[in-house]
């Protein structure tokens, strides 16, 4: 089976696992196991009154402390918990993170892509252009998403009313909260934060709204000041890198002449790339 | 429509240094707990995150080597190719350039300044044909009356190279095996300051030859030495990884300078055969143009002046002034193209 086949089994049997508990939670009703558990002390106080009431008080409790117990066990939480656990047991992360703190390491994809089409939306209506540029993004992460486009769109239409920056920025934030990444599908907050960056610097404008919502982002995942800083200044690197080259094919210098220094910025935009993987990475 | 260009997909960012690596699914494992694991595992893990790390390290600073040298041999070669041609040039009554006012530009300047690009230029050849070895990042991390120095001990390539192995800390960056043996002159010196020394460096070397593990299992013989070596490790990782940052951070003001440098060096050779040679007759615009181009030249020799790293491999004070000072030139700078 090759690598693609088995990421897919995994993340589906992963995927079935989760909506397997969440759905057992979701049958769990605590009024019915109390209603279950009153009917029970009572059909067993009835039988009490012919039996030894110590004896049957005991198995009456122990009876209720199970039910209560077998309900406790499967919530939501849970379910993050164990998929922590299972980041720790299989790679070298051992910070400890709350459950409900997951996105300060890792983001799903799905959560991506709607902070993603947050950005595109915080400074105005998205165009054409920014939709193009939010379809060609949903086909690199994953293939599987252009499926669920619309619905990831309309769960961020329900943010995005009358240029509202407050509501955008509550539906970054709960799309960090509620985020379920899963092994093969998500995105550490660096590199979501540098892709932010990517898509705010594409029309060659980064304004103080899209500023604002990304630091917002930065401050939420707890990204090093410092980090963010640098990322910054590589994508103004590479801006100024690309006026450069614009620029540069305006002259009239013979080509000869400016041939090296064309293909000098050609490697300095290499160069600061990676620089900037390293920083996500290391 | 293609992704914006320089947006990562997630596998191409985990995938970066391959398997075997502890750098794994992009999380930071600087921290890792290590409750569950062996002495010799605690080791392998703290090692494969230096060994990510110096290698990172090393290709910054022969990265910023070659972007200086092409600086050198180009642009500030075209700079003073027309500027030094320029007579009565005089930035105190130039308006509207408050700072340019105070800078002094002397003829000093720019003898360092073609010194340095005679220097640059004797190693660009060896740069290109792939031979300079350690000199690049020795380019790199040196400022360049450093560099300079080691001229008066031989052609620049090889006295550069010279230093870089001698030096323990760019020895140790250069990539080169540190199998038990092998170590060379980073085994006999302070690397990093000191910061990894003795059975740390030592462990480095047993980690990345082929008999590791055998040799590992004898040379750390229980967990709690094991958790030192590691943190000691664990610390040199990070001086590696600020070391790294501070390089790129240099790489990216050198990089917006001269972006900025080349459309006003036009500009001025334009001025000289529109205009002719005397500064004094030019125009406001003109003058403006030429204090303008003056005062990048300044700060690029400002950046390729600093060094970055001292003698004993750690980040020298002045480079932080140096990126701070520059970082408040590029902010204030607007470039109309």
């Amino acid at each position: 089976m090759d690598k693609n086949k088995i990421s897919e089994s995994i993340k589906g049997t992963m995927n079935g696992a989760i909506d397997a508990a969440k759905k057992v939670a979701k049958d769990i009703n605590v009024e019915n196991i109390k209603k279950a558990t009153n009917n029970a002390i009572d059909g067993v106080k009835n039988a009490a009154k012919k039996v030894d009431l110590e004896s049957l008080k005991k198995v009456a409790n122990d009876a209720a402390n199970d039910v209560k117990t077998v309900a406790q066990k499967v919530n939501v939480d849970e379910i993050k918990e164990r998929f922590v656990d299972s980041f720790k047991k299989k790679d070298d992360i051992a910070q400890e993170v709350k459950p409900n703190e997951i996105y300060k390491r890792a983001i799903s994809t799905k959560s991506s892509l709607m902070i993603i089409y947050f950005l595109m939306a915080a400074d105005g209506e998205i165009n054409k252009n920014e939709e193009d540029k939010f379809n060609s993004i949903i086909k690199e992460l994953d293939p599987n998403y252009e499926k669920n486009k619309d619905a990831i769109i309309k769960e961020c239409q329900k943010y995005i009313t009358n240029n509202n920056y407050e509501l955008i920025q509550k539906g970054v934030d709960d799309s960090l909260i509620n985020t379920m990444p899963t092994q093969d599908a998500f995105m550490t907050p660096k590199l979501l934060v540098w892709n932010l960056l990517t898509i705010a610097f594409s029309d060659g404008k980064y304004n103080e709204i899209e500023k604002k919502l990304v630091n917002f982002i930065v401050d939420k995942t707890e990204i090093d000041r410092n980090i963010f800083v640098e990322l910054e200044n590589s994508i103004f690197t590479l801006n100024d890198i690309e006026n450069e080259l614009n620029w540069i094919k305006t002259t009239d210098r013979p080509y000869l002449t400016i041939e090296a220094v064309v293909n000098e910025l050609a490697d300095r935009k290499n160069v600061i790339f990676e620089s900037v993987k390293d920083l996500i990475v290391l | 429509m293609p992704l914006p260009l320089l947006f990562i997909i997630p596998a191409v960012a985990t995938g970066v240094f391959g398997a075997g690596s502890a750098v794994k699914a992009g999380f930071d494992s600087s921290n890792a707990k290590r409750i569950n694991k062996t002495a010799n595992e605690i080791v392998e893990d703290a090692t494969n995150r230096i060994n990510a790390q110096r290698l990172a390290c090393g290709n910054s600073l022969q990265s910023l080597g070659e972007e200086k040298i092409f600086v050198l041999n180009n642009n500030i070669t075209c700079f003073l190719d027309t500027f030094q041609k320029i007579k009565n040039v005089d930035f105190t009554e130039t308006e509207g350039l408050e700072e340019l006012k105070k800078l002094h530009v002397d003829q000093k300047e720019f003898v360092e300044m073609k010194s340095m690009v005679n220097y640059a230029s004797s190693i660009a050849g060896s740069a290109v044909a792939g031979t300079a070895g350690g000199a690049l990042a020795a380019f790199g991390a040196y400022g360049a009356a450093q560099a300079l120095a080691f001229a008066s001990t031989g052609t620049a390539i090889s006295a550069l190279s010279g230093a870089a192995a001698t030096n323990a800390t760019l020895a140790f960056f250069g990539g080169g095996s540190l199998a038990a043996g092998g170590l060379g002159m980073a085994g006999g010196a302070a690397v990093l300051g000191g910061l990894v020394a003795g059975p740390a460096l030592l462990v480095i070397g047993l980690v990345a030859g082929k008999t590791a593990k055998k040799e590992l299992e004898s040379a750390i013989t229980n967990r709690d030495e094991a958790i030192q070596v590691a943190a000691q490790l664990e610390v040199a990782s990070q001086q590696c990884e600020a070391i790294r940052r501070r390089t790129y951070m240099f790489y990216n003001l050198l990089a917006r300078l001269d972006s900025y440098f080349l459309p006003l060096i036009y500009r001025m050779e334009d001025i000289f055969k529109n205009e002719g040679d005397d500064y004094s007759t030019y125009s406001s615009e003109s003058k403006k143009t030429i204090a303008s181009c003056a005062s990048i030249a300044v700060s690029i020799k400002a950046v390729l002046d600093t060094p970055l790293l001292t003698d004993d491999g750690l980040l020298t004070e002045d480079s932080e002034k140096t990126a701070t000072n520059i970082e408040n030139f590029l902010q204030q700078y607007k470039i109309n193209y």
